[in-house]
């Protein structure tokens, strides 16, 4: 990289299903924010469509772009819409099935009738061949590798036109030895054919899993390497040096050549980038624990932030298959506002699951949608003004919404249309505060100690009444919180995590041993940190890592493992009775055992967020009747535009605030203060508690 | 008064919440591989009165939906808060139905008040008695299945007995892991005190009363209302279950169904007698038993996918058990593979409610595959291991819409199974194969689900191998509506040597290293006539592995030679088979082989005869009576058998006439009445 005279620009872009989000971040002028339309088939046109357009209104040059951070959803797209590569998967003898039968989870325990719920469309029969091998429960050796086999696996597979190669042989974790050498014999006859491997995608136990995530990681490896490839090369001929960072799952950026080789890392690419914006907003208001909850248009994601860090799960899903890999706990459920309300044949009123989309669209929409959604109800209670919907981008039809609500809700249950409207608030809102109390009591947190950080276009409406039901005390809303997540990207650190299985009790172990395998994985991930240029000499932070669990347990802990603690391991084990006692309710003092040792290197990651200018209090107020359920008559609320709030100004609920790409409804026993920075800070006055 | 629909939809909402964070609670902790792995638990929570009004949708076992605890709840006298209470025993009250099956119940307290139980159970992998893991078919009598605890306090006010925790831990073959089970249980209850005290918060103690009861009303409406869109009629459904006992004769659960308008009759009176193996069902004759709600809950939720899951659906139903019969068996018969029935039992319910509903419900599902236990010794530490392996299982039957799933499914998707990676970590054998068995599905137009087969190595002298649930080696799962029957299961030892046995049913076992075992589930049944099924679909099967280019040809009539689809030639066949399918007489189910075989002699007529005279005997008598009965009957030359049942009335005349003891029995009962 060479030396620039002017301090750089810094830019973040996130591609969503709809828009492409990009912000710019120049020195002396703040931040600069734009939405373009997303091109879906090449999304990087988007990308490339965004940043011309932020550089020339700007008026920056492209070479003065110093850090260039991208969230992509183009891993996420290639499973969900069946486009990944055409992969060969090879096992062990004997076990060819294993993707097939999987755990044989059934979501659906009690219906008779269901769909596979294992990714077999990864590999369906004939692209699964055996080699002939065996590797035993000690790591001991008991068939060697017979070549010949491997040879006629990998040329069937070849044959029937597998683009990419997944190796997952059993026990590969203990010995990774014939995974490589069928990676050897596949580069001398194949050369320029992508291989992964289960021992280096996830070493550890459960053949299922990990051949799954093996299998995932070569179906999205060669669609991830082309698009970073192409959009590396669009940026290289826009004039952009700085080199191309992408989001992975944990939070952490990465180097395009590295995440072109753990392409598995980037399946949250983009709700990850929320939740480190989310978490960069706390920062900001100075709130360590908080709960992001991104609502759109027909889910709703949820993660939690603790002491400053979000929480990671050791394993997700994409598509309802399981993915395990470490990424940040964001919980999807389908609740948003194009949620439809319905009732069933017990006269009873749900929302959801299904959704209106954006085709027809809630009633309101007037594109000839005729069920009852979130929106409508909104719209219905005085919540949203139909004529500044997406800042005036959509005028909205009340009349067709009223319509929809009454006749598919109000009328068969016998109720009012705005009694009927607050039943559809209710309820959905009951469903996804359901969903943040499982999220948090999974790990152990009770919600109440949390902040609320609203994010997406429908999460500020409803953050007061979620907030309510979960004794939430404090919600901190951003400036902009339609486009966080690309904010987050510019908010994020380096990171590179590698993990390996260590089968040893905490009490027999030797520190020597632990110390030997972190070594290991230490060198290893700065080798990667090797590749991300001047970023990895920022602020350079090293964190080790156990998962333990009681012997003979299943499942296990996450615990963090101080090396330059007097007694590492004795703190290593009262750390894991600790956090056992807080996920699950007890801890005794048996013996534990490491399953998995774990490195992660971060770099950089200033935590700054976007910081806005505030507005003037002299700005007219208007006020607009509004229906509150649990109320029979309708209040009266004052209606406010975001950017005409004034820095310390107080704004009693019921109030609500209309901004381009949200509406905030202040509830009564909520009171905001506008921060400095721009910030809306609701706090729920104590007086108003039920 | 009935709160209202949307406060109640809210309060059904936190109910399930709180069964999944109890259910989430103790999978996460429990230490039993049977447990983490295979998730045969339940929790949820009940009325004061007993009746489940929530359970978990997505983890632990499905058969508990409508599971009363009122029998257990009443044993006790008087609650403090802090008690948590116990049983395993299925004779006392017949909530527990098999001793590995420890049953917890602590009450929920409002103000002094109980407002609610936390339930759950938990299947011990071993509970003592006279076999490692407590269970076989060739047991007898309960007392021989383990440890027996009948209601009683593990804890009280918080504090656990230890005495009663020294009696169990002595009389197990694997206290800690029993102990490690129990701990996560009690965090389950708790778990679910905590969320109930959280509900109470947020609805207030009123409405959380009264919504519990609406919950149960709510379901009982939506089941009244997929109940009254079945066509009003009867519909008779049998099958069998291979053997009554180790190398006996087919044992029959016979149902008949009567829907009328929102209610369902379940009359299994043509089922046979209580049996002098553990196969029995204990239910005590409850009409609502929830042993025989599974299949309903099965059938009624896979026609309503909204349907509430909780003890109210219970209600559109009654239940006619006869006494002493294997679906209400007397104390002390041994019940500890009543499961074996049970599933049979589902079956029996889906197939009878199949011809009420042809187009809505699926083929026979697979059964038969085993829960495996070995117990053996690792040679590297000299040490004695038992330990569950894996649940071999099979797919659903074919419907209406697709291919039923492979691997599991239908009822029998509540099992996971266990990695291979952990089942040679935890015991000492090798692992050959773990996959899909070929041929093995019921063949149709949307064909079964294929079974799982497991093929292992035993690694060390005096291994034994327990694999309970063995059955489906003779009577198969069955098609609909042109579609055929699944294949049957198979244990075999040493397979392709020249020391290869074929075990049937055996389901104990033992061996020595390097002797090699076998085992696959039977297959399920497919859906519609194979002809239908296109000719790409089928040679896809074939290109899978799924189905053998010979069986493709003689089920489907598609040629495939070499990989390659012939479609002409597949054209021709298929016309031709098209013209014998027309030319059979279309039966709505379709059978295996040994069962049409079996039925040539044992058809409605004579079970009928069988049953009226098995019921004029006294129970301790019915079983024996039933083995010189069928005796007699088989003696005969198929030919000089009329059918009409006066076969069995004149053999069962001659075992009368044999048995001077069986006389003088007969001729106190008719001088008592």
């Amino acid at each position: 990289m060479s030396e620039r005279a002017i301090p750089g620009v810094r830019i973040g872009v996130d591609v969503g299903g709809t828009f492409t989000d990009v912000v710019c971040a120049i020195p002396g002028q703040g931040h600069r924010v734009l939405k373009v339309p997303s091109t879906p088939g090449d999304s990087s046109r988007g990308v490339m469509d965004g940043v011309a357009a932020v550089l020339a209104q700007a008026e920056v040059d492209a070479a003065r772009i110093e850090r260039f951070a991208h969230g992509t959803t183009v891993a996420t797209n290639a499973v969900l819409e069946r486009k990944g590569a055409r992969i060969g998967l090879i096992t062990t003898e004997g076990f060819r099935d294993v993707l097939e039968i999987g755990r044989q989870m059934r979501s659906q325990m009690y219906n008779v009738r269901l769909d596979p719920e294992t990714p077999v469309f990864l590999a369906p029969g004939r692209m699964r061949r055996t080699v002939r091998e065996r590797i035993g429960s000690k790591g001991e050796v008991l068939v060697p590798l017979d070549e010949a086999s491997v040879v006629e696996a990998v040329d069937g597979l070849v044959a029937d036109g597998a683009q990419s190669i997944a190796v997952a042989l059993l026990f590969s974790f203990l010995d990774g030895s014939h995974e490589e050498r069928v990676r050897d014999i596949v580069r001398e006859r194949h050369p320029g054919l992508d291989v992964s491997l289960s021992c280096e995608v996830d070493p550890a136990f459960r053949e299922y899993e990990r051949t799954a995530v093996t299998a995932f990681d070569a179906y999205i490896k060669p669609v991830v390497d082309r698009y970073l490839a192409h959009l590396e090369n669009g940026l290289s001929s826009a004039g952009v040096e700085a080199p191309l960072q992408v989001m992975q799952s944990r939070g952490g950026l990465a180097n395009a050549a590295v995440a072109r080789r753990r392409p598995i890392r980037l399946f949250l690419s983009g709700p990850a980038a929320g939740v480190i914006g989310a978490q960069a907003v706390g920062a900001v208001a100075g709130v360590e624990d908080l709960i992001s909850v991104d609502i759109g248009g027909t889910s709703c994601d949820i993660a939690l932030v603790s002491g400053s860090k979000p929480l990671i799960r050791p394993e997700g899903t994409i598509d309802g298959y399981p993915v395990r890999v470490p990424m940040i706990d964001v919980n999807a459920i389908g609740s948003g506002g194009g949620s439809i309300a319905w009732i069933d044949g017990a006269g009873g009123l749900r929302v959801g699951p299904h959704s209106a989309g954006s085709d027809p669209g809630p009633a309101c929409y007037g594109r000839g949608g005729t069920a009852a959604t979130v929106t409508d109800a909104s719209i219905v209670l005085g919540y949203l003004d139909p004529a500044y919907f997406a800042g005036g981008a959509l005028a909205l039809d009340p009349e067709l919404a009223h319509r929809a609500v009454e006749r598919t809700v109000a009328d068969p249950l016998g109720m009012s249309v705005h009694a009927a409207a607050a039943g559809i608030h209710r309820v959905l809102d009951a469903q996804m505060a359901e969903g943040i109390r499982l999220v948090s009591i999974r790990q152990g947190f009770d919600p109440r100690g949390f902040a609320l950080v609203p994010l997406g276009g429908a999460g500020a409406l409803h953050a007061c009444s979620l907030a309510d039901e979960l004794g939430i005390r404090r919600i901190v809303v951003p400036r902009r919180p339609g486009v966080l997540s690309a904010g987050g990207l510019l908010a994020a650190p380096v990171e590179h995590e590698m993990s390996a299985a260590f089968a040893e009790r905490l009490d027999r172990c030797d520190l020597a041993a632990v110390r030997t395998v972190l070594d290991g994985l230490d060198r290893q991930c700065e080798a990667l940190m090797a590749e991300e240029g001047a970023m990895a000499h920022e602020d350079r932070r090293v964190e080790h890592a156990a998962d333990v669990c009681y012997v003979g347990q299943g499942y296990h802990l996450e615990i963090p493992l101080v090396l330059d603690d007097p007694d590492p391991l004795q703190r290593l084990y009262r750390d894991f009775l600790a956090a056992h006692d807080r996920v699950y309710g007890h801890a005794t003092e048996a013996p534990a055992r490491f399953v998995n040792l774990r490195s992660v290197h971060r770099a950089g990651g200033a935590g700054e967020v976007e910081l806005a200018e505030t507005g003037d209090s002299a700005a007219p107020r208007g006020s607009r009747t509004i229906w509150l359920p649990g109320r029979e008559e309708p209040v009266e609320a004052v209606v406010v535009r975001r950017g005409a709030l004034a820095a310390g100004e107080r704004l009693v609920g019921p109030a609500i605030v209309e901004q381009a790409d949200t509406t905030i409804l202040v509830r009564p026993g909520w009171v905001g203060a506008v921060s400095d920075n721009a910030l809306l800070v609701l706090e729920r006055t104590a007086e108003e508690q039920s | 008064m009935p709160i209202d629909k949307v406060t109640l939809a809210i309060l059904g909402n936190h109910a399930r919440a709180a069964a999944e964070s109890m259910a989430y609670t103790l999978y996460r902790t429990a230490h039993s591989t049977f447990v983490k792995e295979t998730e045969d638990f339940t929790t949820g929570l009940t009325t004061p009165a007993g009746a489940t009004f929530a359970t978990p949708t997505e983890l632990g076992a499905t058969w508990f939906v409508c599971l009363d605890y009122g029998n257990a709840i009443r044993a006790i006298d008087g609650y403090e808060e802090g008690d948590i209470c116990l049983t395993n025993d299925p004779y006392s009250g017949y909530v527990c139905t098999h001793p590995p099956d420890l049953h917890l119940w602590q009450p929920i307290f409002h103000r002094g008040e109980v407002v609610s139980f936390a339930v759950g159970h938990i299947h011990n992998t071993d509970v003592g008695g006279a076999v490692p893991a407590s269970l076989s078919r060739t047991l007898t009598e309960v007392h021989q299945e383990g440890l027996r605890i009948p209601p009683m306090k593990l804890a009280r006010r918080g504090e656990l007995d230890r005495s009663l925790l020294d009696v169990m831990w002595t009389n197990v073959r694997m206290p800690e892991q029993n102990w490690g089970d129990l701990k996560a249980q009690i965090a389950a209850m708790r778990t679910g005190e905590r969320k109930v005290h959280e509900m109470i918060a947020r609805f207030g103690v009123d409405t959380f009363r009264s919504g519990v009861e609406d919950l149960l009303d709510y379901a009982e409406a939506q089941a009244r209302r997929v109940v009254r869109s079945l066509p009003d009629g009867e519909y008779f459904f049998s099958d069998y279950i291979d053997e009554d006992a180790p190398g006996g004769h087919p044992c029959r659960i016979a149902l008949r169904l009567e829907i009328r308008d929102d209610e369902v009759v379940l009359d299994f009176s043509g089922s046979d007698p209580q049996l002098e193996s553990s196969i029995n069902m204990p239910t005590g004759g409850d009409p609502r038993h929830v042993l025989l709600m599974v299949g309903l809950v099965y059938v009624l939720y896979s026609l309503d996918r909204t349907l509430p899951l909780n003890a109210g659906i219970a209600r559109v139903a009654r239940c006619i058990l006869p006494e002493g019969s294997v679906v209400n068996a007397s104390f002390p018969a041994a019940v500890g593979m009543r499961s074996l029935t049970c599933v049979r039992l589902q079956g029996v319910i889906m197939g009878a409610f199949s011809q009420a509903a042809p187009d809505r419900l699926p083929a026979g599902p697979a059964s038969g595959g085993p829960i495996m236990n070995v117990n053996t010794v690792d040679n590297r530490t000299g040490r004695r291991v038992v330990a569950s392996i894996d649940p071999i299982t099979g797919g659903a039957g074919g419907n209406p819409r697709e291919d039923g799933t492979d691997g599991s499914g239908a009822n029998s998707s509540f099992l996971k199974n266990t990695p291979v990676e952990i089942n040679e970590a935890e015991v000492p054998i090798r692992i050959l194969r773990y996959g899909l068995a070929r041929d093995s599905a019921g063949a149709g137009f949307h064909r079964g689900g294929l079974a799982t087969e497991l093929t292992f190595e035993a690694q060390a002298p005096g291994t034994r191998v327990t694999a309970r649930n063995r059955d489906r080696t003779r009577f198969t799962s069955w098609g609909i509506q042109g579609g055929r029957p699944g294949a049957p299961s198979r244990f075999v030892l040493n397979p392709g040597t020249a020391r290869e046995q074929d075990l049937a049913n055996t389901d104990i076992l033992t061996i020595g290293p390097g002797d090699v075992v076998h085992i696959r589930c039977g297959g399920a049944g497919g859906w519609g006539s194979p002809l239908r099924r296109p000719a790409e679909a089928v040679a896809l099967d074939v290109a899978r592995g799924f189905v053998s280019p010979e069986r493709a040809l003689a089920d489907y009539g598609v040629v495939v030679r070499d990989g390659v689809l012939d479609a002409d030639a597949s054209a021709r066949e298929r016309e031709r088979l098209r013209a014998e399918e027309a030319a059979a007489d279309g039966d709505f189910y379709a059978f295996g082989a040994s069962r049409i075989a079996y039925e040539r002699t044992w058809n409605r007529a004579c079970y009928a005869a069988l049953t009226e005279v098995l019921a004029s005997v006294p129970v301790h008598w019915r079983f024996f009576v039933k083995h010189r009965v069928f005796e007699r009957v088989e003696a005969h030359p198929p030919d000089a058998r009329p059918g009409d049942g006066s076969e069995v009335r004149a053999a069962f005349d001659a075992v009368v006439a044999s048995y001077v003891q069986l006389r003088t029995v007969l001729a106190a009962g008719a001088a008592r009445r």
